[in-house]
């Protein structure tokens, strides 16, 4: 076993319920309910219908559930399908620092993990918090994007973590079960790069699946690579050396720092959809003649660096297109999952405005990020004048926080789609009471959808951006 | 769609079974009697039990067996644990220099064509197409010259084999590549340092990730344009990547040139096996002074440098150890893969002839590698003769294969081990005549113990 192997073992063996601080619990809570609305909002994407189609042949004995149906599971197969419906319309929360990525992703992991373990709701929320802290953690530590590797890398070592924690491996177990994850799933990053494919939505939740297959693996006797961070051709080798910086015996605390986020579309387009949200009133569409974003080096890279983001052929790519995003913010005042219909991605006064739309890296607000999200729009109208917004901080940011009202709005719009209201306040009360739930099955099994019928808003034009702004200007 | 990956969904499109030569369709079925033997003669190991208990937890109408029984399973938790059985011995088939065990890709063939209904033609086909693809990969980039695990070859030829068995369109078998590279690149600790089980079960994983890959695929997902030549891709993960050949009609089929391995130890021991057995013929081990083995560096690198391979304490490092190997095989005067049991592994008799072994790098024998697998085995008595010989091919290597007989002997002598005579023989009867078969399961029938 390597010093980091013990060092992620340790910590995560230590983490108890008692030890999170009142803020740390409601922030989990908040984040469980954000994922459980990413959730309902993406379960008739066909992404999500593919997923569980592939999920339901694994019936068995010793299930997990796939949220939203009845079907019990592998529970590594119920960790993929859930994977994939909380990620899928790219709204679940965000953290980066050196490196990016989604934690929340971790979540389809430990739910399943915890349904199997027979776990109440109190071991779910530490399992969750110390695996996010491992996350975010690594994100602090290390630029692994940088060298190639993608989000999966970093988010099967917590989601291991955090499933092992579930199902109450030993120390020796849970650096087996550790060891069993990272090795075989290096991902690359090319996931992320050019024309986006539906992979970049389910590359985290195959590492949720093979993180609990890894973790079951390990109880069930497997042993691991014995060095697989720091020796040889291990991760160090390949992606540089360094230490993870989590401290055996402090709480977690990170889990209240991930960015919750408004609009379906990747984080660093949030504060630029609310730059041109805000300004839209302040001219008429048909007078624009240029738009010009300034934003920081990792959303230029994620967002603009590439010709297929001012022609964007797919839903994701089109999510990870700044002058996408930003064009149907002017012309809609609006962004959500219904302008990325084909016939949106093919309309041709869209595809004006985004010809007439630049975006540039400004190094004054690279230098601001990851402090910061800013982003500055200058429109300029035929007549020759300018108008100019700044956002640095978007709703959500955590200096910018949506309150627990805001989420439950964002909740509930997301819900519209999938099922009634009450069912909606059903499920907002069940996780606001997770820490006194005595089986976790409660949840799951109040998220199963009631009937066929859809629900009114988010895919006829209600958006969970008006829900949050909604309240940010209640404030 | 990356215009790499383009060629090779086109050409798992184009590939039939006509298309493949006598000699393939023949060298296939040898590979696939080989392999079957490993995985029952590693049966009752600890690992492959465990593996039978995570794929047997589902059951299903649909899918492939579990190797030796009757429980149906999904076909990648099959591919899992058949994977783990034909591998844990390690006794199959290999491509020296880094190029891993081809054969780990058959177990995964087996349980998709009990999936998807396929006749023995059709078995035989997608075994050879996932070998030519593993081949072209492994061609393509040597994967552990970058600290990486050869088992991505492992996850893409078999997600390109059962692609061609689901009988995908070229548009989905190129998604069916993109999503087995792009998750799928694992580290080469598994084989650094004191090894774990994971040594053996690594590419019964990387087959159950290839299989997903393609049940994805079918299933409508779409995987990154550009995996490999694109940015943060596979080649520039590892500097380049040229992809091999990929047989045409007539040509070579890369299934007619893995090498066999005649006894069952890691590929490099082979020659070094060959030359202390025709030594211990006439020296008695107490009579040694020194034993010096002379190899090329791949092997010394491998299973001849680390300060664990003295005194290893596990199963796979035992297996991946020339002294302990050597040592065991100079006491016994046969080789069995007994030596790597418990009991033997904790010998002292074999640990005390290990410290008087050294292994040194030849630089011409490196040069000579892979095309010629070299060992000079130099023993010094205690009365100070020195005997040597010198092996280049061992027994099973393509320059100098196994015979059909000797490939049936193995076969009997492991699946013997779980199987009654009379079931192995009718087995080997079914197995020689595969693609004469309308239903490939026969294959997973013959074997069946129940």
């Amino acid at each position: 076993m390597d010093a980091t192997t013990e060092k992620l073992v340790d910590y995560a063996m230590n983490v108890q319920y008692d030890s999170l601080s009142a803020s740390t619990v409601e922030a989990c809570k908040l984040r469980i309910l954000d994922t459980l609305g990413c959730v309902a909002g993406g379960y008739d994407h066909p992404v999500s219908v593919a997923a569980r189609t592939l999920a339901a042949r694994y019936s068995m004995d010793q299930p997990a559930t796939m949220l939203g149906s009845r079907a019990r599971v592998a529970p590594e197969m119920a960790a993929f399908a859930n994977g994939v419906m909380l990620r899928v319309l790219d709204l679940s929360d965000m953290y980066r620092v050196k490196s990016g990525g989604h934690p929340s992703d971790i979540i389809a992991a430990a739910l399943a993990a915890a349904e199997l373990g027979d776990c109440d709701g109190r071991s779910l929320i530490t399992a969750i918090a110390a695996g996010y802290e491992v996350y975010c953690s690594c994100c602090e530590a290390i630029d692994l994007n940088s060298k190639g590797w993608d989000q999966p890398v970093y988010g099967i070592v917590a989601a291991a973590l955090a499933a092992s924690k579930l199902l109450d491996l030993d120390k020796i177990q849970m650096a087996h079960a550790l060891a069993l994850a990272l090795v075989p799933n290096m991902a690359l990053y090319q996931t992320r790069q050019g024309e986006l494919s539906s992979w970049k939505g389910c590359a985290a939740a195959n590492a949720s699946r093979n993180a609990l297959f890894a973790v079951l693996l390990a109880k069930a006797g497997f042993t691991g690579a014995d060095a697989p961070f720091e020796g040889k051709s291990g991760l160090w080798d390949v992606a540089g050396r360094f230490e993870w910086p989590v401290q055996v015996g402090v709480p977690p605390y990170r889990i209240a720092r991930t960015h919750l986020k408004c609009f379906p579309i990747c984080y660093h387009g949030q504060s630029a959809v609310w730059t041109a949200l805000e300004m839209r009133e302040r001219f008429q569409i048909e007078d624009v003649a240029t738009v010009r974003i300034y934003t920081y080096r990792t959303a230029f890279n994620l967002m603009a660096n590439d010709p297929s983001r001012w022609a964007p052929a797919t839903r994701e790519t089109a999510d990870h297109s700044l002058p996408f995003v930003v064009s149907v913010a002017l012309l809609d005042g609006a962004v959500s999952e219904s302008c990325f219909s084909q016939s949106r991605l093919r309309e041709p006064r869209l595809a004006a405005l985004m010809s007439r739309t630049s975006v540039c890296e400004d190094e004054l607000l690279s230098m601001q990020c990851p402090e910061s999200s800013p982003c500055r729009i200058v429109v300029q109208l035929k007549d020759g004048s300018e108008i100019i917004n700044d956002v640095r901080y978007p709703k959500g940011h955590d200096r910018n926080p949506m309150s627990a009202a805001e989420v439950e709005d964002k909740f509930k719009t997301l819900f519209g789609s999938y099922g009634s209201l009450r069912q909606a306040k059903r499920m907002i009360a069940l996780a606001g009471e997770l820490d006194r739930m005595k089986d976790i099955g409660e949840l799951v099994g109040g998220f199963a959808r009631r009937s066929r019928q859809r629900g009114a808003g988010y895919l006829r034009g209600g958006h969970p951006g008006r829900a949050a702004a909604g309240g940010a200007n209640a404030t | 769609m990356d215009s790499t990956i383009e060629r090779i969904a086109a050409y798992a499109r184009a590939l039939t079974f006509e298309s493949l030569t006598e000699e393939a369709v023949h060298e296939t079925k040898r590979r696939i009697i080989d392999t079957l033997g490993c995985a029952l003669g590693g049966y009752d190991a600890e690992p492959c039990r465990i593996a039978r208990k995570i794929a047997g937890r589902v059951k299903s109408d649909s899918g492939g067996r579990i190797l030796g029984t009757s429980h149906r399973t999904l076909p990648d938790l099959a591919a899992f644990s058949n994977g783990i059985m034909a591998r844990y011995l390690d006794g199959n088939d290999a491509f020296p220099g880094g190029g891993g065990h081809p054969s780990d890709t058959i177990a995964p063939m087996l349980a998709m064509a009990e999936d998807t209904g396929a006749d023995g033609e059709g078995l035989l086909t997608a075994i050879a197409l996932a070998y030519e693809v593993y081949y072209a990969f492994f061609r393509g980039a040597c994967m552990r010259d970058h600290g990486m695990d050869h088992v991505l070859y492992t996850a893409v030829g078999t997600a390109v084999g059962a692609a061609k068995l689901l009988g995908l369109d070229q548009r989905k078998l190129a998604q069916t590549v993109s999503l087995a590279i792009t998750p799928n690149v694992a580290l080469h600790a598994t084989r650094r340092g004191d090894l774990s089980m994971w040594k053996g079960c690594a590419a019964g994983n990387a087959a159950r990730n290839g299989v997903f890959a393609a049940l994805l695929a079918a299933e409508g997902m779409t995987g990154p344009e550009n995996a490999i030549n694109g940015p943060d891709g596979l080649r520039e993960l590892v500097g380049s990547f040229d992809l091999g050949e990929l047989s045409e009609r007539n040509g070579q089929f890369k299934v007619t040139q893995s090498n066999l391995k005649y006894f069952l130890s890691e590929y490099h021991s082979q020659s070094p096996i060959t030359a202390a057995l025709q030594l211990s013929r006439e020296i008695q081990p107490e009579d040694i002074e020194s034993v010096t083995v002379h190899t090329y560096w791949f092997a010394w690198s491998e299973i001849g440098s680390e300060p664990e391979k003295w005194h290893p304490t596990t199963r796979e490092t035992a297996d991946h150890s020339l002294p302990f190997i050597l040592s065991a095989v100079l006491i016994d005067r046969e080789f069995s893969d007994a030596i790597f049991s418990p009991d033997r592994i904790r010998d002292p008799r074999v640990h005390a002839l290990a410290d008087k072994v050294s292994v040194k790098e030849d630089a011409d024998f490196t040069r000579r590698f892979p095309s010629a697998i070299p060992c000079r085995l130099e023993i010094r008595t205690v009365r100070g003769e020195l005997k040597t010989v010198t092996i280049d091919y061992p027994r099973g290597h393509v320059r100098n294969p196994m015979s059909d007989d000797e490939v049936e002997t193995k076969f009997r002598a492991l699946a013997g081990r779980v199987l009654p005579a009379a079931r192995v023989d009718s087995a080997l009867e079914r197995l020689w005549n595969i693609d004469q078969e309308h239903d490939a399961k026969i294959v997973l029938d013959a074997i069946c113990r129940e």
